[in-house]
Protein backbone atom coordinates (compact mmCIF):
# COMPACT_ATOMS: atom_id res chain seq x y z
CA UNK A 1 0.00 0.00 0.00
CA UNK A 2 3.17 2.60 0.40
CA UNK A 3 3.67 3.16 -3.03
CA UNK A 4 -0.16 3.99 -3.18
CA UNK A 5 -0.42 6.59 -0.29
CA UNK A 6 2.72 8.03 -2.11
CA UNK A 7 0.67 8.55 -5.09
CA UNK A 8 -2.01 10.21 -3.23
CA UNK A 9 0.64 12.32 -1.27
CA UNK A 10 1.92 13.56 -4.52
CA UNK A 11 -1.77 14.18 -6.08
CA UNK A 12 -3.23 16.10 -2.89
CA UNK A 13 0.23 17.83 -3.37
CA UNK A 14 -0.92 18.97 -7.23
CA UNK A 15 -4.09 19.33 -5.89
CA UNK A 16 -3.63 22.15 -3.36
CA UNK A 17 -0.49 23.41 -5.62
CA UNK A 18 -3.40 24.25 -8.14
CA UNK A 19 -6.05 26.25 -5.99
CA UNK A 20 -3.23 28.00 -3.62
CA UNK A 21 -2.83 30.90 -5.96
CA UNK A 22 -6.44 31.46 -6.55
CA UNK A 23 -7.17 30.80 -2.93
CA UNK A 24 -4.57 34.12 -1.66
CA UNK A 25 -5.81 36.25 -4.33
CA UNK A 26 -9.24 35.52 -2.79
CA UNK A 27 -8.24 35.89 0.78
CA UNK A 28 -6.84 39.69 -0.82
CA UNK A 29 -10.05 39.84 -2.20
CA UNK A 30 -12.45 39.38 1.19
CA UNK A 31 -9.27 41.31 3.16
CA UNK A 32 -8.84 38.29 5.29
CA UNK A 33 -4.98 39.97 6.26
CA UNK A 34 -2.87 39.95 9.00
CA UNK A 35 -3.89 43.47 10.27
CA UNK A 36 -1.52 46.39 12.13
CA UNK A 37 -2.32 45.45 15.79
CA UNK A 38 -0.50 46.57 18.73
CA UNK A 39 -0.65 43.40 20.60
CA UNK A 40 -1.43 43.06 24.49
CA UNK A 41 -0.67 40.20 27.00
CA UNK A 42 -3.02 38.60 29.62
CA UNK A 43 -2.17 41.10 31.93
CA UNK A 44 -3.19 43.92 29.93
CA UNK A 45 0.28 45.15 28.95
CA UNK A 46 1.91 46.09 25.45
CA UNK A 47 4.48 43.14 23.88
CA UNK A 48 6.43 45.64 22.39
CA UNK A 49 9.24 42.76 21.42
CA UNK A 50 5.99 41.14 19.32
CA UNK A 51 4.94 44.00 17.87
CA UNK A 52 8.45 44.81 16.63
CA UNK A 53 9.25 41.54 15.06
CA UNK A 54 5.76 40.84 13.40
CA UNK A 55 4.69 44.62 12.10
CA UNK A 56 6.49 44.18 8.52
CA UNK A 57 3.89 41.28 8.77
CA UNK A 58 0.89 42.83 8.20
CA UNK A 59 -1.48 42.67 5.54
CA UNK A 60 -0.26 38.68 5.02
CA UNK A 61 -3.25 36.72 4.34
CA UNK A 62 -4.25 34.60 6.59
CA UNK A 63 -6.37 31.53 6.29
CA UNK A 64 -4.73 28.93 4.33
CA UNK A 65 -5.80 25.95 7.17
CA UNK A 66 -9.17 26.58 5.19
CA UNK A 67 -8.10 25.48 1.92
CA UNK A 68 -6.24 22.62 3.61
CA UNK A 69 -8.62 21.59 5.43
CA UNK A 70 -11.59 21.16 2.46
CA UNK A 71 -8.89 19.65 0.31
CA UNK A 72 -8.08 17.19 2.40
CA UNK A 73 -11.64 16.57 3.67
CA UNK A 74 -12.70 16.28 -0.21
CA UNK A 75 -10.05 14.26 -1.01
CA UNK A 76 -10.28 11.59 1.24
CA UNK A 77 -14.12 10.77 0.84
CA UNK A 78 -13.36 10.91 -2.59
CA UNK A 79 -10.13 8.47 -2.46
CA UNK A 80 -11.59 6.50 0.33
CA UNK A 81 -14.82 5.71 -1.29
CA UNK A 82 -12.72 4.86 -4.60
CA UNK A 83 -10.63 2.48 -2.75
CA UNK A 84 -13.75 0.47 -1.53
CA UNK A 85 -15.01 0.72 -5.01
CA UNK A 86 -11.82 -0.75 -6.56
CA UNK A 87 -12.02 -3.35 -3.84
CA UNK A 88 -8.68 -2.36 -2.33
CA UNK A 89 -7.99 -3.89 1.13
CA UNK A 90 -8.68 -2.13 3.55
CA UNK A 91 -7.60 -2.57 6.77
CA UNK A 92 -7.81 -1.53 10.34
CA UNK A 93 -7.67 -1.90 14.19
CA UNK A 94 -10.80 0.00 15.53
CA UNK A 95 -14.85 0.43 13.96
CA UNK A 96 -13.72 1.78 10.25
CA UNK A 97 -16.48 4.59 10.48
CA UNK A 98 -16.27 6.00 14.21
CA UNK A 99 -12.31 6.11 13.94
CA UNK A 100 -13.10 7.81 10.64
CA UNK A 101 -15.56 10.39 12.48
CA UNK A 102 -13.45 11.03 15.27
CA UNK A 103 -10.74 12.19 12.46
CA UNK A 104 -12.76 14.40 10.64
CA UNK A 105 -14.69 15.80 13.86
CA UNK A 106 -11.38 16.75 15.49
CA UNK A 107 -10.44 18.61 12.21
CA UNK A 108 -13.44 20.06 11.31
CA UNK A 109 -14.79 21.15 14.58
CA UNK A 110 -11.62 23.10 16.23
CA UNK A 111 -11.12 24.16 12.48
CA UNK A 112 -14.54 26.02 13.50
CA UNK A 113 -13.05 27.72 16.22
CA UNK A 114 -10.12 29.15 14.70
CA UNK A 115 -12.29 30.13 11.72
CA UNK A 116 -14.47 32.03 14.21
CA UNK A 117 -11.60 33.91 16.02
CA UNK A 118 -9.81 34.75 12.73
CA UNK A 119 -12.82 36.36 11.20
CA UNK A 120 -13.10 38.23 14.49
CA UNK A 121 -9.80 39.19 14.68
CA UNK A 122 -10.11 40.09 10.60
CA UNK A 123 -12.73 42.34 10.72
CA UNK A 124 -11.54 44.02 14.28
CA UNK A 125 -14.58 43.09 16.07
CA UNK A 126 -14.44 43.86 19.92
CA UNK A 127 -14.01 40.76 22.09
CA UNK A 128 -16.50 41.02 24.63
CA UNK A 129 -18.68 38.62 26.19
CA UNK A 130 -18.45 35.07 25.42
CA UNK A 131 -19.21 35.09 21.68
CA UNK A 132 -16.14 37.28 21.32
CA UNK A 133 -14.03 34.47 22.12
CA UNK A 134 -11.20 35.51 25.04
CA UNK A 135 -8.65 33.20 25.55
CA UNK A 136 -10.65 31.13 28.81
CA UNK A 137 -13.70 31.00 26.58
CA UNK A 138 -11.40 29.71 23.63
CA UNK A 139 -9.98 27.17 26.32
CA UNK A 140 -13.31 26.14 27.64
CA UNK A 141 -14.53 25.29 23.91
CA UNK A 142 -11.52 23.50 23.30
CA UNK A 143 -11.66 21.67 26.39
CA UNK A 144 -15.30 20.29 26.00
CA UNK A 145 -14.66 19.33 22.03
CA UNK A 146 -11.48 17.17 23.40
CA UNK A 147 -13.36 16.17 26.14
CA UNK A 148 -15.84 14.84 23.43
CA UNK A 149 -13.63 13.18 21.53
CA UNK A 150 -11.40 11.51 24.51
CA UNK A 151 -14.97 9.92 25.41
CA UNK A 152 -15.75 8.67 21.86
CA UNK A 153 -12.15 6.96 21.96
CA UNK A 154 -12.59 5.55 25.12
CA UNK A 155 -16.21 4.39 24.72
CA UNK A 156 -16.11 3.44 21.21
CA UNK A 157 -13.25 2.76 20.37
CA UNK A 158 -12.17 0.78 23.93
CA UNK A 159 -8.82 2.79 24.01
CA UNK A 160 -8.02 3.14 27.99
CA UNK A 161 -4.07 2.94 28.07
CA UNK A 162 -1.29 4.69 27.33
CA UNK A 163 1.60 2.69 25.87
CA UNK A 164 5.55 3.25 27.12
CA UNK A 165 7.79 1.68 25.28
CA UNK A 166 10.19 -0.92 26.38
CA UNK A 167 7.65 -0.50 29.83
CA UNK A 168 4.61 -2.14 27.96
CA UNK A 169 1.05 -0.57 28.74
CA UNK A 170 -0.54 0.97 31.60
CA UNK A 171 -4.47 1.01 32.26
CA UNK A 172 -5.49 4.40 33.22
CA UNK A 173 -9.20 3.53 32.61
CA UNK A 174 -11.84 6.17 32.83
CA UNK A 175 -8.52 8.36 33.59
CA UNK A 176 -7.79 8.10 30.50
CA UNK A 177 -10.36 10.44 29.13
CA UNK A 178 -8.95 13.26 31.29
CA UNK A 179 -5.21 12.34 30.33
CA UNK A 180 -6.01 12.73 26.71
CA UNK A 181 -8.60 15.84 26.90
CA UNK A 182 -5.02 17.41 28.26
CA UNK A 183 -3.10 16.09 25.63
CA UNK A 184 -5.61 17.16 22.36
CA UNK A 185 -6.16 20.74 24.32
CA UNK A 186 -2.26 21.18 25.29
CA UNK A 187 -1.32 20.30 21.52
CA UNK A 188 -3.60 22.84 20.53
CA UNK A 189 -2.29 25.51 21.92
CA UNK A 190 1.65 24.50 21.78
CA UNK A 191 0.93 24.58 17.58
CA UNK A 192 -0.98 27.66 17.94
CA UNK A 193 1.72 29.47 20.00
CA UNK A 194 5.12 27.98 17.76
CA UNK A 195 2.79 29.49 14.51
CA UNK A 196 4.61 33.21 14.79
CA UNK A 197 7.17 32.68 12.39
CA UNK A 198 7.12 32.31 8.36
CA UNK A 199 7.12 28.05 8.17
CA UNK A 200 8.00 27.20 11.90
CA UNK A 201 4.73 25.64 12.69
CA UNK A 202 3.99 24.13 9.32
CA UNK A 203 7.75 22.71 8.99
CA UNK A 204 7.54 21.12 11.67
CA UNK A 205 4.24 19.52 11.47
CA UNK A 206 5.19 18.77 8.18
CA UNK A 207 8.31 16.66 9.75
CA UNK A 208 5.96 15.35 12.50
CA UNK A 209 3.47 14.15 9.96
CA UNK A 210 6.08 11.89 7.91
CA UNK A 211 6.96 9.99 11.11
CA UNK A 212 3.52 9.09 12.34
CA UNK A 213 2.64 8.25 8.69
CA UNK A 214 5.37 5.71 9.54
CA UNK A 215 4.03 4.56 12.02
CA UNK A 216 0.51 4.65 10.83
CA UNK A 217 1.40 2.54 7.95
CA UNK A 218 3.74 0.01 10.50
CA UNK A 219 0.31 -0.24 12.07
CA UNK A 220 -1.69 -1.40 9.52
CA UNK A 221 -4.13 1.30 9.48
CA UNK A 222 -5.68 2.84 6.22
CA UNK A 223 -7.73 5.43 7.56
CA UNK A 224 -4.82 7.25 9.32
CA UNK A 225 -1.97 6.81 6.45
CA UNK A 226 -4.43 7.77 3.69
CA UNK A 227 -5.36 11.29 5.79
CA UNK A 228 -1.84 11.72 6.95
CA UNK A 229 -0.57 11.28 2.88
CA UNK A 230 -3.26 13.53 2.08
CA UNK A 231 -2.55 15.84 4.84
CA UNK A 232 0.93 16.16 3.67
CA UNK A 233 0.44 16.50 0.64
CA UNK A 234 -1.79 19.41 0.96
CA UNK A 235 1.07 20.80 3.94
CA UNK A 236 3.79 20.98 1.53
CA UNK A 237 2.38 22.96 -1.39
CA UNK A 238 0.85 25.09 1.45
CA UNK A 239 4.45 25.78 2.81
CA UNK A 240 5.70 26.93 -0.10
CA UNK A 241 4.03 29.94 -0.19
CA UNK A 242 4.16 30.07 3.94
CA UNK A 243 8.20 29.87 4.10
CA UNK A 244 9.94 33.14 5.02
CA UNK A 245 8.66 35.62 3.35
CA UNK A 246 5.28 34.42 3.90
CA UNK A 247 2.72 35.19 1.20
CA UNK A 248 0.25 32.71 3.53
CA UNK A 249 -0.14 32.49 6.97
CA UNK A 250 -1.98 29.32 8.38
CA UNK A 251 -4.39 31.06 11.13
CA UNK A 252 -6.15 29.40 14.03
CA UNK A 253 -8.72 28.04 11.38
CA UNK A 254 -5.31 26.09 10.67
CA UNK A 255 -3.28 26.15 14.06
CA UNK A 256 -6.22 24.92 16.08
CA UNK A 257 -7.08 21.93 14.46
CA UNK A 258 -3.83 20.73 13.18
CA UNK A 259 -2.54 20.61 16.81
CA UNK A 260 -5.37 18.82 18.02
CA UNK A 261 -5.85 16.52 15.40
CA UNK A 262 -2.03 14.87 15.30
CA UNK A 263 -3.01 14.43 19.49
CA UNK A 264 -5.98 12.66 18.22
CA UNK A 265 -3.73 10.43 15.39
CA UNK A 266 -0.88 9.64 17.98
CA UNK A 267 -3.89 8.61 20.96
CA UNK A 268 -5.49 6.76 17.81
CA UNK A 269 -1.93 5.00 17.13
CA UNK A 270 -1.17 4.60 20.50
CA UNK A 271 1.78 6.60 20.54
CA UNK A 272 1.96 9.20 23.06
CA UNK A 273 5.26 8.64 24.05
CA UNK A 274 6.76 9.21 20.54
CA UNK A 275 3.74 12.31 20.11
CA UNK A 276 6.13 13.96 22.94
CA UNK A 277 9.24 13.25 21.46
CA UNK A 278 7.97 13.84 17.91
CA UNK A 279 5.98 17.07 19.45
CA UNK A 280 8.98 18.41 21.22
CA UNK A 281 9.52 21.83 19.54
CA UNK A 282 5.60 22.21 20.16
CA UNK A 283 6.23 21.55 23.78
CA UNK A 284 9.04 24.12 23.98
CA UNK A 285 7.04 26.81 22.26
CA UNK A 286 4.03 26.14 24.07
CA UNK A 287 5.55 26.05 27.85
CA UNK A 288 8.06 28.73 27.30
CA UNK A 289 4.87 30.64 26.64
CA UNK A 290 2.88 29.30 29.69
CA UNK A 291 6.20 30.08 31.88
CA UNK A 292 6.52 33.09 31.29
CA UNK A 293 2.57 33.94 31.84
CA UNK A 294 2.92 32.29 35.12
CA UNK A 295 6.49 34.09 35.79
CA UNK A 296 4.83 37.32 34.88
CA UNK A 297 1.71 36.95 37.05
CA UNK A 298 2.79 35.36 40.58
CA UNK A 299 6.70 36.83 40.34
CA UNK A 300 6.26 40.01 38.59
CA UNK A 301 9.24 39.23 36.31
CA UNK A 302 9.71 37.50 33.43
CA UNK A 303 11.26 34.15 32.66
CA UNK A 304 12.62 35.05 29.54
CA UNK A 305 13.23 38.47 27.36
CA UNK A 306 10.10 37.69 24.97
CA UNK A 307 8.10 34.43 24.79
CA UNK A 308 7.04 32.33 22.99
CA UNK A 309 10.52 31.09 22.26
CA UNK A 310 11.04 31.62 19.06
CA UNK A 311 10.71 35.05 19.97
CA UNK A 312 13.36 35.14 22.48
CA UNK A 313 16.07 33.88 19.57
CA UNK A 314 14.73 36.87 17.31
CA UNK A 315 15.50 39.08 20.51
CA UNK A 316 19.13 38.19 20.66
CA UNK A 317 19.69 38.14 17.25
CA UNK A 318 19.19 35.61 15.09
CA UNK A 319 17.56 35.81 11.92
CA UNK A 320 14.06 34.82 11.22
CA UNK A 321 14.88 31.83 8.87
CA UNK A 322 17.87 30.80 10.50
CA UNK A 323 15.70 30.15 13.36
CA UNK A 324 13.06 28.42 11.39
CA UNK A 325 15.59 26.21 9.38
CA UNK A 326 17.45 25.45 12.86
CA UNK A 327 14.01 24.46 14.71
CA UNK A 328 13.35 21.90 11.29
CA UNK A 329 16.28 20.38 11.77
CA UNK A 330 16.02 20.17 15.53
CA UNK A 331 12.59 18.64 14.50
CA UNK A 332 13.82 15.59 11.72
CA UNK A 333 16.09 14.55 14.76
CA UNK A 334 13.57 14.30 17.20
CA UNK A 335 11.02 12.76 14.88
CA UNK A 336 13.60 9.97 13.97
CA UNK A 337 13.85 9.67 17.72
CA UNK A 338 10.34 9.27 17.83
CA UNK A 339 10.01 7.03 15.54
CA UNK A 340 12.53 4.85 16.87
CA UNK A 341 10.51 4.71 20.14
CA UNK A 342 7.55 4.36 18.43
CA UNK A 343 8.89 1.60 16.56
CA UNK A 344 10.00 -0.49 19.81
CA UNK B 1 -13.78 -20.80 17.97
CA UNK B 2 -13.55 -22.02 14.91
CA UNK B 3 -9.78 -21.38 14.45
CA UNK B 4 -9.39 -23.90 16.78
CA UNK B 5 -10.40 -26.54 14.05
CA UNK B 6 -7.24 -25.46 12.60
CA UNK B 7 -4.70 -25.87 15.02
CA UNK B 8 -4.23 -29.69 14.04
CA UNK B 9 -3.23 -28.87 10.49
CA UNK B 10 -0.72 -26.39 11.93
CA UNK B 11 1.44 -28.53 14.70
CA UNK B 12 4.75 -29.92 13.73
CA UNK B 13 5.46 -27.45 11.01
CA UNK B 14 9.50 -26.74 11.24
CA UNK B 15 10.03 -22.63 13.47
CA UNK B 16 10.87 -20.54 10.13
CA UNK B 17 11.96 -17.17 10.27
CA UNK B 18 13.53 -15.02 7.14
CA UNK B 19 15.35 -12.42 8.76
CA UNK B 20 15.73 -10.75 5.13
CA UNK B 21 12.19 -11.76 4.59
CA UNK B 22 11.67 -9.04 2.29
CA UNK B 23 13.55 -10.02 -0.53
CA UNK B 24 12.03 -13.85 -0.42
CA UNK B 25 9.18 -13.67 -2.86
CA UNK B 26 7.58 -17.05 -1.19
CA UNK B 27 5.71 -16.73 1.96
CA UNK B 28 6.72 -20.50 2.81
CA UNK B 29 10.01 -19.31 2.91
CA UNK B 30 9.71 -16.34 4.62
CA UNK B 31 7.82 -17.90 7.20
CA UNK B 32 4.47 -16.42 6.73
CA UNK B 33 2.68 -19.02 4.60
CA UNK B 34 -0.47 -20.53 4.96
CA UNK B 35 -1.35 -24.18 5.60
CA UNK B 36 -2.60 -24.66 2.22
CA UNK B 37 0.72 -22.45 0.74
CA UNK B 38 2.89 -24.74 3.12
CA UNK B 39 1.55 -28.00 2.05
CA UNK B 40 1.34 -26.89 -1.67
CA UNK B 41 5.06 -26.09 -1.78
CA UNK B 42 6.18 -29.28 0.13
CA UNK B 43 4.30 -31.18 -2.47
CA UNK B 44 5.76 -29.60 -5.51
CA UNK B 45 9.42 -30.57 -3.96
CA UNK B 46 8.55 -33.73 -2.98
CA UNK B 47 7.19 -34.43 -6.19
CA UNK B 48 10.40 -32.99 -7.66
CA UNK B 49 12.81 -35.04 -5.65
CA UNK B 50 11.14 -38.22 -6.18
CA UNK B 51 10.42 -38.49 -2.77
CA UNK B 52 6.99 -40.16 -1.46
CA UNK B 53 5.45 -38.10 1.11
CA UNK B 54 2.71 -40.71 2.19
CA UNK B 55 5.62 -43.23 3.31
CA UNK B 56 6.99 -40.78 5.18
CA UNK B 57 6.87 -40.33 8.88
CA UNK B 58 6.42 -37.01 10.46
CA UNK B 59 9.43 -36.56 12.05
CA UNK B 60 10.70 -37.27 8.14
CA UNK B 61 8.14 -34.76 6.40
CA UNK B 62 9.54 -32.18 9.34
CA UNK B 63 13.56 -32.97 8.55
CA UNK B 64 12.48 -32.93 4.77
CA UNK B 65 10.54 -29.04 5.14
CA UNK B 66 13.22 -28.22 7.38
CA UNK B 67 15.38 -28.90 5.13
CA UNK B 68 13.72 -27.23 2.86
CA UNK B 69 13.46 -24.13 4.85
CA UNK B 70 9.61 -24.15 4.55
CA UNK B 71 7.96 -23.16 8.75
CA UNK B 72 6.07 -20.50 9.82
CA UNK B 73 6.85 -18.17 12.47
CA UNK B 74 5.00 -16.93 15.62
CA UNK B 75 3.01 -14.05 14.17
CA UNK B 76 3.09 -15.45 10.49
CA UNK B 77 1.35 -18.62 12.44
CA UNK B 78 -1.47 -16.09 14.20
CA UNK B 79 -2.02 -14.13 11.37
CA UNK B 80 -2.86 -17.75 10.02
CA UNK B 81 -4.87 -19.60 12.73
CA UNK B 82 -6.59 -16.27 13.64
CA UNK B 83 -7.48 -15.36 10.26
CA UNK B 84 -6.12 -11.76 10.59
CA UNK B 85 -7.42 -9.10 7.99
CA UNK B 86 -3.36 -8.23 7.56
CA UNK B 87 -0.52 -8.95 5.87
CA UNK B 88 1.35 -11.54 7.64
CA UNK B 89 4.65 -10.38 5.58
CA UNK B 90 3.75 -6.90 7.24
CA UNK B 91 3.00 -8.08 10.71
CA UNK B 92 5.54 -9.20 13.14
CA UNK B 93 5.16 -10.32 16.98
CA UNK B 94 5.60 -6.71 18.65
CA UNK B 95 2.79 -5.02 16.23
CA UNK B 96 0.21 -7.75 17.18
CA UNK B 97 0.81 -7.55 21.26
CA UNK B 98 1.27 -3.40 21.20
CA UNK B 99 -1.21 -0.23 20.14
CA UNK B 100 -3.26 0.17 17.65
CA UNK B 101 -3.36 -3.17 17.11
CA UNK B 102 -4.27 -4.75 20.64
CA UNK B 103 -4.90 -3.60 24.20
CA UNK B 104 -3.81 -5.53 27.74
CA UNK B 105 -6.18 -7.45 29.07
CA UNK B 106 -6.14 -8.74 32.98
CA UNK B 107 -4.77 -12.28 33.42
CA UNK B 108 -8.40 -13.14 35.01
CA UNK B 109 -9.92 -11.85 31.58
CA UNK B 110 -8.30 -14.18 29.00
CA UNK B 111 -9.92 -15.60 26.42
CA UNK B 112 -9.14 -18.05 23.18
CA UNK B 113 -7.61 -16.03 20.82
CA UNK B 114 -6.08 -13.21 23.08
CA UNK B 115 -1.87 -12.99 22.59
CA UNK B 116 0.78 -13.65 25.42
CA UNK B 117 3.36 -11.06 24.74
CA UNK B 118 7.04 -12.95 25.10
CA UNK B 119 10.63 -11.67 25.21
CA UNK B 120 9.67 -8.14 24.84
CA UNK B 121 7.26 -8.54 21.93
CA UNK B 122 9.78 -10.48 19.87
CA UNK B 123 7.93 -13.34 20.26
CA UNK B 124 3.88 -14.44 20.77
CA UNK B 125 1.63 -16.81 21.51
CA UNK B 126 -1.77 -17.84 21.04
CA UNK B 127 -3.94 -19.15 23.87
CA UNK B 128 -6.49 -21.97 23.29
CA UNK B 129 -8.46 -21.97 26.12
CA UNK B 130 -8.53 -22.06 29.67
CA UNK B 131 -9.05 -24.41 32.23
CA UNK B 132 -9.20 -23.38 35.64
CA UNK B 133 -6.34 -22.07 36.62
CA UNK B 134 -4.44 -23.62 33.61
CA UNK B 135 -4.08 -22.45 29.91
CA UNK B 136 -3.25 -24.15 26.54
CA UNK B 137 -1.53 -22.68 24.04
CA UNK B 138 -0.02 -22.58 20.55
CA UNK B 139 3.28 -21.45 19.13
CA UNK B 140 5.99 -21.36 16.72
CA UNK B 141 9.18 -21.17 18.07
CA UNK B 142 13.11 -22.13 17.72
CA UNK B 143 13.16 -23.74 21.13
CA UNK B 144 10.11 -25.72 20.34
CA UNK B 145 11.32 -26.21 16.77
CA UNK B 146 8.24 -25.86 15.45
CA UNK B 147 4.57 -25.37 15.97
CA UNK B 148 3.49 -26.82 19.03
CA UNK B 149 0.75 -26.74 21.89
CA UNK B 150 1.51 -26.52 25.40
CA UNK B 151 0.11 -26.12 29.01
CA UNK B 152 0.95 -23.53 32.07
CA UNK B 153 -0.54 -21.87 34.75
CA UNK B 154 -1.85 -19.02 35.57
CA UNK B 155 0.68 -18.28 37.94
CA UNK B 156 3.40 -18.60 35.77
CA UNK B 157 4.98 -14.88 36.41
CA UNK B 158 7.84 -15.50 33.75
CA UNK B 159 5.34 -16.74 31.10
CA UNK B 160 3.08 -13.52 31.37
CA UNK B 161 5.89 -11.24 32.28
CA UNK B 162 5.13 -8.93 29.31
CA UNK B 163 1.14 -9.23 29.82
CA UNK B 164 -1.34 -10.62 27.53
CA UNK B 165 -2.83 -8.86 24.65
CA UNK B 166 -6.27 -8.76 22.71
CA UNK B 167 -6.75 -8.16 19.39
CA UNK B 168 -9.08 -4.63 18.90
CA UNK B 169 -10.68 -6.69 15.91
CA UNK B 170 -11.95 -9.53 18.77
CA UNK B 171 -13.36 -7.22 21.10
Amino acid sequence: MTHLYLGLLLFSFLFTSVLIIPFINLLFKLKFQRRRQVTKDFLNQHTPIFDKFHSQKSGTPVGGGVLIIISVCCLFFFLFHLLKFSQIFISTNYQINLEIFIIFFTFISFGLIGLYDDVFKFFGFKKTGFFGLRMRNKLLLQSLLALFISWLIYAGLKINFIYIPFLGAVKLYWFFIPVATTIIVAFTNFFNITDGLDGLACGLLTIALFAFWALSNNSLDTPISLFLALWIGALIAFLYFNVFPARIWLGDVGSLPFGATIAVIAILLGKIVPLIIVGMPFIIEGLSSAGQIISKRYWHRKLLPAAPFHLTLQQIGWEEPKIVTRAWLAGIILAIFGLWLGLN
Amino acid sequence: MAWTKLIPQYLGIPYRRNSLSTYTPDDVLAGKGSIKAINQLTRRLAKKEKVDLFRLSNKEIYNFQKKHHIGIDCSGLVCHLLNLPYNPRKTNANMLTSPPLAHPVELTAIKSGDLVRQKNGHHVVIIIKKIGDQIEYIESSQAARGVVKGKTSLNNSEFFKDGVWRLFLFD
